[in-house]
């Protein structure tokens, strides 16, 4: 005990030490960074971005280049690439929700998810009959998307029903609430983005309140709301996205939602038979009505004994 | 305690990419996914299409008579990403079926695993990074 207690002093003394040489060291470092992304307008990386989410193995990351085992310079406002979500859980803006109004809590309680009944034909979600599920639902969802940079605009492709986004990176504004009137709401929104510093910002309104932004529970949104996305690249192959709803109709309080991971996929990943891309035959994710009722047909006799609606 | 952590570990990394499979379409109760069953008999089908990749399979019923089964697989983008395509499977092929059955007893199912005539594997119901049921 006592040869314990002559020892204490001297423990202190090196923990001491290292937090000093900690707090000396980290400034140099963050100033070395620093002067690159000033020089270059590119970062630095050189942590292990693969193996993490079960979807990419050691040697698809080899084969797209062995992004994980030397430090990587990146443009941090080059978004190109196909994505996966890899965020797992609730497909939902983030497990936040704020207190919904009257309204929003009545729109909710319309809202019958093939989940949560005996037969998925007593549900109500578009999906089962193979509507678009439109945003910000298929964007939450684990689908692979594709960002291209054009001049004046990101196309964002989903290879689930092989959808088209557009964001105008041109200035305009988002259109008002009378264009609105005038254009008609749609499926995917209309969506403007800018950079404010190595995020962009894209908004979108104009969405059509018939899309579901949750696959479990149908959680709704107004014809007025907002859509908010920051995107930031932090890695070459990683971007993390975070949205937030703005909808006072519907909610309480703005829905902020938590960062989520996208991963950016090796190219063997998205190469089928040496065809290299989001879209070809065997991976042909439409989701066409005429496929989606002889899916339910042959699935029918399964569910002859269970409850059917009206 | 590693092996625990290590093994809740992997249980979420299974469930993680096994997300996508049932994302679009519920089944409520309709199907037993407690327990398994298994046909043999041969191919006689293969849809290869979304939302979800059909494979019927003839095989003998308990009189005799042939009962065409109808399995149901993943989304074709999965399949794919997992290494199978339009051509794994083939009409006439002796197939045996391993899945989830209807839970009335009708000759529908949610395959697991599709294995040869020596037990080797030749399509599992999950891509992107392996089996959650296994």
């Amino acid at each position: 005990m006592r040869n314990r207690l002559a020892n204490v002093p001297t423990g202190f003394v090196w923990l001491l030490l290292f937090l000093v040489s900690t707090v000396l060291a980290f400034p140099s470092v963050t100033l070395a960074r620093v002067q690159e992304e000033k020089d270059y307008g590119l970062r630095t990386y050189s942590d292990k971005p693969f193996s993490e989410d079960g979807f990419i193995t050691p040697e698809s990351s080899a084969e797209s280049g062995g992004l994980e085992t030397a430090a990587i310079r990146f443009d941090p406002q080059d978004l190109s690439g196909i994505y996966r979500s890899v965020a797992g859980g609730w497909e939902s803006p983030g497990p936040n929700v704020p207190p919904m109004t009257l309204e929003g809590r009545a729109k909710l309680a319309e809202r019958v998810s093939p989940d949560n009944v005996p037969n998925p034909a007593l549900g109500n979600d578009p999906q089962f009959l193979c509507a678009p599920q439109g945003f910000p639902r298929l964007w939450l969802d684990q689908e692979l998307i594709e960002n291209i940079h054009l001049e004046d605009r990101l196309l964002q492709l989903s290879q689930w029903d092989q959808t088209l986004r557009e964001i105008w990176m041109d200035g305009r504004p988002l259109p008002t609430p009378e264009d609105i009137a005038e254009l008609g709401q749609t499926f995917y929104g209309y969506s403007v983005g800018r950079w404010e510093g190595d995020t962009l910002i894209v908004e979108t309104v104009g969405l059509d309140e018939r899309n579901w932004i949750d696959d479990d529970t149908g959680y709704p949104f107004s014809s007025g709301a907002r859509f908010e996305e920051r995107y930031r690249r932090v890695a070459p192959d990683a971007i993390t996205v975070q949205y937030t709803l703005y909808d006072p109709q519907y909610y309480a309080t703005p829905w902020v939602g938590d960062s989520k991971p996208w991963r950016r996929m090796p190219r063997a990943f998205v190469t089928h038979v040496g065809w290299f891309g989001l879209y070809s035959g065997v991976t042909e994710a439409i989701c066409a009505p005429m496929n989606e009722a002889e899916f339910h047909l042959r699935n029918e006799p399964a569910y002859a004994d269970l409850p059917q609606p009206d | 305690m590693k092996k625990v952590y290590t093994v809740f570990l992997v249980l979420a990394g299974l469930l993680t990419a096994a997300a996508p499979l049932f994302a679009h379409h519920g089944r409520g109760n309709a199907f037993d996914m407690e327990n398994r069953r298994t046909v043999t008999g041969v191919v006689s089908e293969v849809l290869w299409r979304n939302p979800h990749v059909r494979i019927m399979v003839d095989a003998p019923g308990e009189d005799g008579e042939i009962v065409n089964w109808s399995f149901e697989n993943t989304g074709t983008a999965n399949l794919a990403q997992a290494g199978y395509n339009r051509g794994t499977l083939k009409v006439g092929q002796p197939i045996t079926a391993i899945f989830n059955g209807a839970a009335n007893g009708s000759p529908v199912g949610i395959i697991v695993m599709f294995i040869d005539e020596e037990g080797r594997e030749l399509m599992s119901r999950i891509g992107g990074g392996g089996n959650p049921l296994d």
